[in-house]
Order: structure tokens, then C-alpha cells, then sequence
């Protein structure tokens, strides 16, 4: 019997470790395209003999890949830095600070999800340039903020629902402040909703492109899409060159999120997913 | 209600929002609103002039909006369900305690973390006439001639559809997996010991306690699809001849190619009502407390 | 409550980090694309001794945008700004490249919000028209009196809009197929001299196992130049594509049905690889040539031999022909037209100086340069023309003879690209273009 099931087990673990790889056949497919020499680039099928880790530098130099992390992470950073505290106290008023009127904003707020970013950027350009911010890394800050307060408004104040309110009335008994109750007991407790945010708005600010295409004039402002993107010439781009950038681009991301994937997963557990 | 008191620091505690969004997304929102009415190329705000409900009447009238408004249907409604349906299982899959779980767990959101851009190009090479995937197929015989993923008007929709299923099935997945950690163990064994077989459990028990996850996830997918415009752009640029065209990718192309701003933002408004209605929609089908 | 604080003042720095960060000068000189010191503001434009000019000595940026990126229009620009700075050591000029895919999206934005770039690349085609009405660009009409060289008379008449010339035309180009000599060689194959005998070659080289004319047609423009090369043919006149254009005459004029049921017989009798519309014009299409899986391979110019010749690495040789005439016997045509052209910003500040850059570039060194870099100068050059290459020869032989390839009507065109992807893919109707077209211009 218990044999029966270790075989059944063996065999179901095979099968998902084959999933996850076939899955991921693109993105194998992706680090083949930057180990090539350029004749390769595009003829070869999949991993060729000839391999060319030098890409990477390549690419890395080319592309300025120095300058772009550095605009990529100011901007993502700091974005997501702002978003989240706004964000939380903004939640934090949907949930357990509820005032008249306090559905319908939170409702209008989530309306911001809801633009095609095409839409916008003509008049947040105008906007922008009416500011002096155009061609400036705060006007994209500014953006992303404005355009991440919805899903991180949702997510911790699904989250901020689901604390006990008598640990917020014990604090208000105590004589603390509001604002103090908030920063001394509900964000410490909402580490899991905020890793969620976080990787939710890095992931968002990251990669986002039409945005910092618009709104940054100057190569050395351009975040990593722009950057990356602007080496695909009309006629002939370097793929591999391009592959290896695309990968470098994504580490960050994806390192973020291996960091604090259990946080991610406790923070969906109770913010998303509670509603 | 709270005290007055609360009421009003509550009020300022959300106040840095609702600043964002007035000056960020409520102002554009607006403009966008103005540009129905007008006539515009885009280059000169000295230029702009008024033509009264022309734009409407352009729209709706216009052969390529309707397609385009199909298309966005059957993308909305293909990934919708399939992402869920596939998130969910692989949801149970992952929730398994056998090895390589957290293997195909991170390998399945691996693709959400990156720009729709780079899978865009990255299907689009793969998926070639002579790519990758072509090649595949004619190696193992299961065709002759390659197969015209995106240069076919019939399959290109369907194509971008399966990437698009392909890079966000991690994304609902890793949300019913978080809400299949939520339930309580205790209910699970005790629908088990009742007899219950594995059909049971999931249908009767699983299912209705996970409702608020798939409202949301729903609602997520939903209001994505609507709007969607990278993956689209950069596998088909909405081609061939318009084929796979979502309504954010005609608007892009009336507002960058044919200069038409006015025709453009009545899409644009197009969509957000499309998501809103969506949104109310679903919300009062399950009179969620929302 | 000093959590608060702490919080504020933490925002505040970040705050102005990000602002000083983020408002870096824009007066930096960066025309290299690899830069390290990224993260401190760099001060006004350098200045050379700016005592022995002519013109104002304070510095002065003249910004010059550009999406050709790639082969060898950098090394032009770079030249003439060169010599250009010899002369006015005070003024800088800053090119930027921008991806052709994201080019218009970024200069419209620029241009809505009066931060239009002193000298701009346009296309030319529907942009270009938008551009000259709009007010956006600077009629040039007299400026190209002066100092500047005398453009071809054709070049000059297929720029000119509303009765004005709104760019400076700095090359030109033609499109061409080319075809693998060696493959043709071998089977015994000769330059086919009329549509039909392309059909047929088409036939020849599919029993060989080859695909005939490689052509993406996913970014929508290549056909629509396959289905000028026809009107080429079927309108021996070469006027009524501009009429049609002006509104004089109609879409379905003979000539227009001629030419789309010519290019639909091309499709059913095999002539082209198969899926065009899943290929980019220079990318699977490109590569399909060069892997000799298809001995032929349209469009191809001055603009994509060198990538061509690079990438074909000698494997074997290849030559230009254009598309073949209707009748056999009748004269060969290519399509052709304006390759770089350059809108001066009409709300520039340093139009004089904008306008002296574009002298440099077209004057006789910058003729010169072109020549030697297998780019067909705009007007007439009288240089040492002996050791060009044999491609280059037969390209501006190629260019003497060259028609039309511009609808300028926004919407004509779109329809026009559109509709190609159609026929292409064999899903739509030679009848139903047409009728696109019709609809497209009453808009």
C-alpha cells in the first residue's frame, strides 16, 4: 500500500518538475538567443555550440546599462516607497476609518485601474510640461504613484480588514493617536500585505514603458524598458544583444520576488483574497 | 459610524490619495472627456476645435471599432476563463506537499514578473513561420506547412490569447493558491470524514469559501483585458489587416497614426465604461460586501 | 510621534533626491551612447573658446532627433557634425536616436506639449503632411535658396505640399529585389523580364525546394510598396497616384484595379514565401533570404545592403533587380523615393543656426560622405564615382528611373497597408481593396 503511494508520489513530483521546465521553455529559449553570435541570432534553433557569454558585457556596455539600473531603481524605489505609505493610510481610512462618503472615493480611486494608459499620456504630458517636470525622473514617479494607489489601496485595505478591530480599540483606550496606532500596531503587522504591494508595484514600475518612453527625453534618464527597447532598430537590431538586456533587466524583478515570496503568498492569503 | 472625530481623521488620512488622483488620473480623465468632442491632431493645443458629437457618431459607426470591440470580447472572455480555470488547478497542484512544488510554483509566476514587451517579442520569434514552435511540429510530422500563428487574420487573436495565458496564469494562480492557505484545515477533514470524495470537497467546499478570491481575480482579469495593448502591439500591431486588433491598439492607432485624437479618446472612453460595467456588474451578482 | 517625523523627513530627502535627480540638467552634451557617472548632475554645456565665431558666442544646443540608429547614418550625422563644430565651436549639437517602432509616439508628445526637437527626421508619408499643416515644421521653401544645393527636380515636387517644401531631403533610396546569384546560377535561372516569366521562375525554383521572394509584411508598409511597384506599370503616365491622393480622381480607377489584380495574380502564382504577414519587413523575411531558403528577398536598398552583405558573410553573392514589368520588353521601374528628410521645428530658437547644421549635412563634403557609405545623395553629386561598388552602381542606376511611393492621405495609406496584409494573406478581394480605398478617402 505504502509503496503504491511513494510511486504514485514519485511519478506526480516528475510530472510537475516536467511542467515547471516545459513552461519555461520560452524563457530558456530567451537565454539561448543571448549566449549567440549575431550570424546566429536568428537562425538557430536553440542552444548553439557556439556560446557567447561576452554578450552580456556587450550588452551591458552598449546598451549603458549602468546608467538605466540606476534611473530604474530611483524611479522604482522611491515610487513604490511613496504609493505604499500613501496607500496604507489611505486604506487604513477605507477600513477601520470610515467616514460618509468614504466607499464612494474608494470606488473612484479604483477607477484608476481601469484607464489604457494610451489614453492618458497626451494630457499627462501636456500636464507634465505645464509643471516643468517634463524630461524629469519625478515626472514619472509622480505617474507611477498616482497610477499605483489603486491596486495597493485594495490590497491592504482588504488586508487592514482583517485585523482584529478590538487590538485598535485596546490602542485607542491606551490614549494613542490615531496615526500612532497606525504606525505602531497596524504596519507591523502588515508585513505580508505590504511584500504583496511592493512586489505588485515593483513588478508594475519596472517594466512599465509607454509612460518613460513620453516623458523622458534625455538617454540618460531612460529607465531599463526605454533603454532596452530603443536598441531595436528599424532595420537590424542586435537579438542577442537585445535577449541578454532583457535578461539583465529582469533580475532585480525576480530576485525581489523569490526574497519575499512567503511573505507574497501570506499577504494575498489575507489582503487580496479576503476581498 | 465612528465619532466626528475619527470621521475627520480618517478623511485626512486619505487625502494624499484622493490629491493623486485628482491631479493624476482625474484631470487626464477629464481632458480625455473634452477630446471626445473635438476635432484634433495632437501637435498644437492652438488647434483644437470643437465638432460636437461627430467623434460619437464616427466611432460607432466606424466597421474596424466593431471588430475591434469583438476582439476585446473574445480576449476578455478566453482569458478570463482560462486563466482561472487553469490558476485554479494548478492552485490545487502546487498545494501538494510532494517535491517540486515550489519549483513549478515559481516557475509558472516567473513569466508575470516580466514586461509584456519582452514576451512579446519573445512569441513572436518563437512563433514565426519558421520558429521555433513551427519547426517542432514539422520534426515530430504533425504538420507539413508551417502553421501561420500570427499571420493568419483567423488564428493571430488566438495566438496573442495563448501568450497572454501563458505569462498571467502564475498571477491567478498564486492568488487561489494564497486562498486555498486561508482555509481552515478543520473544514477540509471534517467534509473528508463526512464521506466526501475529492469532487465533493472542491465543489461544495472549496469553491463557495474561496468565493471573495475569485470575485477579485475575476474582476482583475477583467478590467486587464479591457485595457490590454502591449502584448497585442507587439505580437500583431493588431494585424494582419486589423484581424487581431483590441480596442486599445486601434486607439493607439488613431491617436499616433492617423492623428485622429478625438476618434481616439472616444475609444479610450469606450473601455473604461466597458470595465466599470463590468465591474458593477460582477459585484452585484454575488452581492458581495464589497 | 517621532516615528512620524523620522517618516516626513525620510519622504522630504527621498523627495529631493528624486527632484534633483530627476531635473538634471538637460544642457549635458551626451551624444555617446555608454556614460558612467550617471547619478550626479552634469553642468552646462561645455564650451570651447567661443571667441573666433562668427555668430553669438554664448553656447547653444541645437537638438537634432533621428530614428536611424542603426548602419551607417550615424557615422553621416556624426561627420557633418564635425565639421559643423569646427566652425561654431559654441554651439552643440545633440543627437538622439530613437527606435523607429516608439519615434512618432515620443516626437508627437514633444510636439503637443511645445517641446518640439530644433531639427526632427519625419517620415514621409501622412506624417509629413500632418507635420506641414499642423505648424509644427518650418516651410523651406526659401530657405533652400539659399546655401543649400540644388535638389533634384522630382524630389523636390514629391516633397512639396500645400504649394511648400517643409523638410530638407537629405538621401534617397529605391526598393528592389534582390535576388542570390549563385542559386539562380545554378539552376540555370536568368532575371525574369516580365511578370509571368517571374511566375514561372517562381515555379522553377519551388521544384528546386526554394521559396521566391521573401517579404515581411507585418509592419504593413512593404506591401503597400508592392502594390506601388505595380501602379508603376500600370500607369505609364505616373501622375494619377497623385491625383488620386489630391481627391482629383478615385481609388477605382482602372489603373489602381490593374495594379492589385496584378499583385493578387503574383500571390496565387506562388511567387512570394509563404507567411508575409507573420514575418517583419527585415527580420524572418531577411533572414529566409539569407539562410538561401528563398533566392529572393523585396525591399532592398542602399538602406539594408550593408546589413544584408554582413550578414550573407560571403556565402554568396547577390544582386538588385526591380520588380519586372507587365509586358516584356518594356522598361524596368523601381519605387523610390526620399530616404532621411529633416523638418526644422518651426518654434525652434536657433532656426539659423538648425538650418546651418542641415547645410553641413548636404553640402559637398556631406555628398561626399554619403557616397562613400553607399547612400544616394539628394542632389547631384560630381565626386570621384570610380570605385563605388557594383550594388551601389546598379542602385543608382536604379534611381534614375525611379516612380513614386507616397500617399500622403493618412487614412488612404493605413487603408492601403491594411488592405496589402489582406491580400497577402489571401483574405481579401482584389474588389474589396479597392472599395477600402474608396471608403478611405472619403473619411
Amino acid at each position: 500500500m505504502k509503496n503504491k503511494k511513494i510511486v504514485k508520489n514519485i511519478i506526480k513530483s516528475i510530472s510537475i518538475y516536467l511542467l515547471g521546465i516545459v513552461f519555461l521553455i520560452p524563457i530558456f529559449w530567451v537565454f539561448s538567443l543571448s549566449l549567440r553570435s549575431k550570424k546566429d541570432a536568428l537562425t538557430a534553433m536553440f542552444f548553439t555550440k557556439d556560446i557567447h557569454l561576452e554578450n552580456y558585457v556587450k550588452a551591458w556596455k552598449t546598451f549603458g546599462f549602468s546608467e538605466l539600473y540606476i534611473n530604474s531603481i530611483i524611479v522604482t524605489l522611491i515610487s513604490v516607497f511613496i504609493t505604499i505609505v500613501i496607500a496604507s493610510l489611505a486604506a487604513y481610512s477605507f477600513s477601520r476609518l470610515r467616514y460618509k462618503g468614504s466607499n464612494i472615493v474608494f470606488y473612484m480611486i479604483l477607477l484608476g485601474m481601469m484607464i489604457p494608459p494610451a489614453a492618458v499620456i497626451i494630457p499627462l504630458f501636456v500636464m507634465m510640461e505645464n509643471l516643468k517636470l517634463y524630461n524629469t525622473l519625478f515626472s514619472l514617479i509622480l505617474s507611477y504613484i498616482a497610477f499605483g494607489l489603486p491596486i495597493a489601496t485594495l490590497i491592504l485595505r482588504g488586508f487592514f480588514m482583517s485585523i482584529p478591530p478590538e487590538l485598535v480599540e485596546a490602542a485607542r483606550i491606551d490614549g494613542s493617536s490615531e496615526i500612532g496606532t497606525f504606525f505602531r500596531i497596524i504596519i507591523p503587522l502588515s508585513k505580508p500585505a505590504i511584500s504583496t504591494v511592493v512586489i505588485f508595484l515593483f513588478m508594475q514600475n519596472w517594466n512599465e514603458f509607454l509612460l518613460a518612453l513620453v516623458l523622458l527625453r534625455d538617454k540618460f534618464l531612460y529607465t531599463l524598458p526605454v533603454g532596452v527597447a530603443n536598441f531595436v532598430g528599424q532595420w537590424d537590431s542586435p537579438w542577442e544583444l537585445v535577449a541578454a538586456g532583457v535578461i539583465i533587466a529582469s533580475v532585480p524583478v525576480f530576485l525581489l520576488y523569490l526574497f519575499l515570496q512567503d511573505q507574497f503568498v501570506k499577504g494575498l492569503t489575507a489582503g487580496a483574497v479576503k476581498g | 459610524m465612528l465619532n466626528k472625530r475619527l470621521q475627520r481623521i480618517g478623511f485626512c488620512f486619505s487625502l494624499p490619495t484622493i490629491l493623486f488622483f485628482v491631479c493624476f488620473i482625474s484631470i487626464p480623465i477629464i481632458f480625455t472627456l473634452f477630446l471626445t468632442f473635438v476635432s484634433w491632431q495632437g501637435y498644437d493645443l492652438a488647434q483644437i476645435k470643437l465638432v460636437g458629437i461627430k467623434n460619437f457618431i464616427d466611432v460607432f459607426t466606424d466597421k474596424i471599432m466593431l471588430k475591434s470591440f469583438i476582439n476585446t470580447l473574445i480576449f476578455v472572455i478566453f482569458t478570463t476563463f482560462f486563466l482561472n480555470v487553469l490558476g485554479f488547478f494548478g492552485a490545487m497542484v502546487i498545494d501538494q506537499k510532494i517535491p517540486g512544488t515550489k519549483f513549478l510554483k515559481n516557475a509558472v509566476f516567473l513569466p508575470v514578473l516580466l514586461s509584456p514587451i519582452i514576451i512579446g517579442i519573445m512569441w513572436s520569434r518563437m512563433l514565426d513561420a519558421f520558429g521555433i514552435l513551427n519547426k517542432f511540429l514539422q520534426a515530430i510530422h504533425l504538420t507539413e506547412l508551417p502553421i501561420l500563428f500570427l499571420g493568419s487574420s483567423k488564428l493571430a487573436i488566438y495566438t496573442v490569447i495563448a501568450a497572454t495565458i501563458w505569462q498571467f496564469a502564475g498571477y491567478d494562480m498564486l492568488l487561489y493558491y494564497a486562498g486555498i492557505q486561508g482555509i481552515p484545515g478543520e473544514l477540509l477533514e471534517a467534509a473528508r470524514i463526512d464521506g466526501a470524495n475529492e469532487k465533493g470537497v472542491i465543489f461544495k467546499i472549496i469553491i463557495p469559501v474561496l468565493s471573495p478570491v475569485i470575485t477579485i481575480t475575476l474582476l482583475l482579469n477583467i478590467i486587464g483585458g479591457f485595457k490590454v495593448f502591449d502584448i497585442v502591439y507587439v505580437m500583431t500591431k493588431g494585424g494582419p489587416n486589423h484581424s487581431s486588433d483590441v480596442l486599445a491598439t486601434y486607439l493607439f492607432q488613431q491617436a499616433f497614426r492617423l492623428n485622429n485624437m478625438g476618434f481616439a479618446s472616444v475609444i479610450a472612453f469606450c473601455i473604461v465604461i466597458l470595465s466599470l460595467i463590468a465591474a458593477i456588474v460582477r459585484l452585484n451578482i454575488t452581492k458581495e460586501n464589497f | 510621534m517621532k516615528k512620524v517625523l523620522v517618516l516626513i523627513l525620510a519622504l522630504i530627502i527621498v523627495g529631493t533626491f528624486g527632484i534633483f535627480i530627476g531635473c538634471k540638467s538637460t544642457t549635458t552634451t551626451t551624444t555617446a551612447v555608454e556614460t558612467t557617472a550617471a547619478a550626479e548632475t552634469t553642468t552646462a554645456a561645455e564650451t570651447t573658446a567661443a571667441a573666433e565665431t562668427t555668430t553669438a558666442a554664448e553656447p547653444i544646443t541645437i537638438e537634432f532627433w533621428s530614428w536611424n540608429n542603426e548602419g551607417a547614418y550615424p557615422k553621416v550625422h556624426e561627420d557633418a557634425e564635425k565639421r559643423f563644430m569646427a566652425k561654431y565651436p559654441n554651439v552643440t549639437i545633440k543627437r538622439e536616436y530613437i527606435s523607429y517602432a516608439d519615434y512618432l509616439v515620443k516626437l508627437k508628445a514633444a510636439l503637443s506639449g511645445g517641446q518640439a526637437p530644433d531639427i526632427f527626421q519625419t517620415p514621409w508619408a501622412g506624417e509629413y503632411t500632418d507635420f506641414a499643416r499642423s505648424g509644427a515644421a518650418e516651410p523651406m521653401t526659401d530657405y533652400l535658396k539659399k546655401d543649400f544645393p540644388a535638389f533634384f527636380e522630382n524630389v523636390m515636387k514629391a516633397i512639396t505640399v500645400d504649394g511648400q517644401v517643409w523638410a530638407v531631403p537629405l538621401d534617397l533610396n529605391t526598393l528592389q529585389i534582390a535576388y542570390n546569384v549563385n542559386k539562380f546560377k545554378e539552376l540555370g535561372l536568368e532575371v525574369p523580364k516580365s511578370q509571368d516569366e517571374l511566375i514561372t521562375l517562381a515555379g522553377k525554383l519551388k521544384d528546386a525546394g526554394l521559396f521566391g521572394i521573401a517579404q515581411g509584411t507585418k509592419d504593413l508598409w512593404t506591401g503597400a510598396d508592392t502594390f506601388f511597384a505595380e501602379i508603376a506599370y500600370t500607369d505609364p503616365t505616373h501622375t494619377k497616384m497623385a491625383e488620386a491622393d489630391e481627391g482629383k480622381i478615385g481609388w477605382d480607377d482602372p489603373v489602381f484595379v490593374d495594379a492589385i489584380k496584378a499583385v493578387d495574380k503574383l500571390i496565387k502564382g506562388g511567387v512570394y514565401a509563404p507567411g508575409a504577414n507573420s514575418m517583419d519587413a527585415f527580420v524572418g523575411a531577411e533572414d529566409l533570404f539569407v539562410q538561401q531558403k528563398s533566392a529572393m528577398f523585396y525591399p532592398v536598398g542602399n538602406f539594408v545592403t550593408g546589413g544584408i552583405t554582413e550578414k550573407v558573410a560571403g556565402a554568396f553573392e547577390y544582386d538588385l533587380f526591380p520588380l519586372p514589368p507587365l509586358k516584356a520588353g518594356d522598361q524596368a521601374l523601381s519605387t523610390g523615393g526620399v530616404a532621411e528628410m529633416f523638418c526644422v521645428s518651426k518654434n525652434g530658437k536657433n532656426k539659423e543656426m538648425a538650418l546651418e547644421f542641415l547645410r553641413f549635412l548636404t553640402n559637398d563634403d556631406g555628398k561626399a560622405i554619403l557616397v562613400a557609405n553607399d547612400f544616394i545623395p539628394s542632389s547631384d553629386y560630381k565626386g570621384d564615382m570610380s570605385k563605388l561598388s557594383p550594388l551601389y552602381k546598379n542602385m543608382l542606376d536604379a534611381q534614375s528611373k525611379t516612380q513614386s511611393r507616397v500617399i500622403y492621405n493618412t487614412k488612404v495609406y493605413q487603408a492601403a497597408m491594411s488592405g496589402m496584409q489582406g491580400i497577402f494573406g489571401q483574405e481579401l478581394k482584389p474588389e474589396d481593396f479597392i472599395k477600402s480605398l474608396v471608403e478611405a478617402a472619403k473619411g
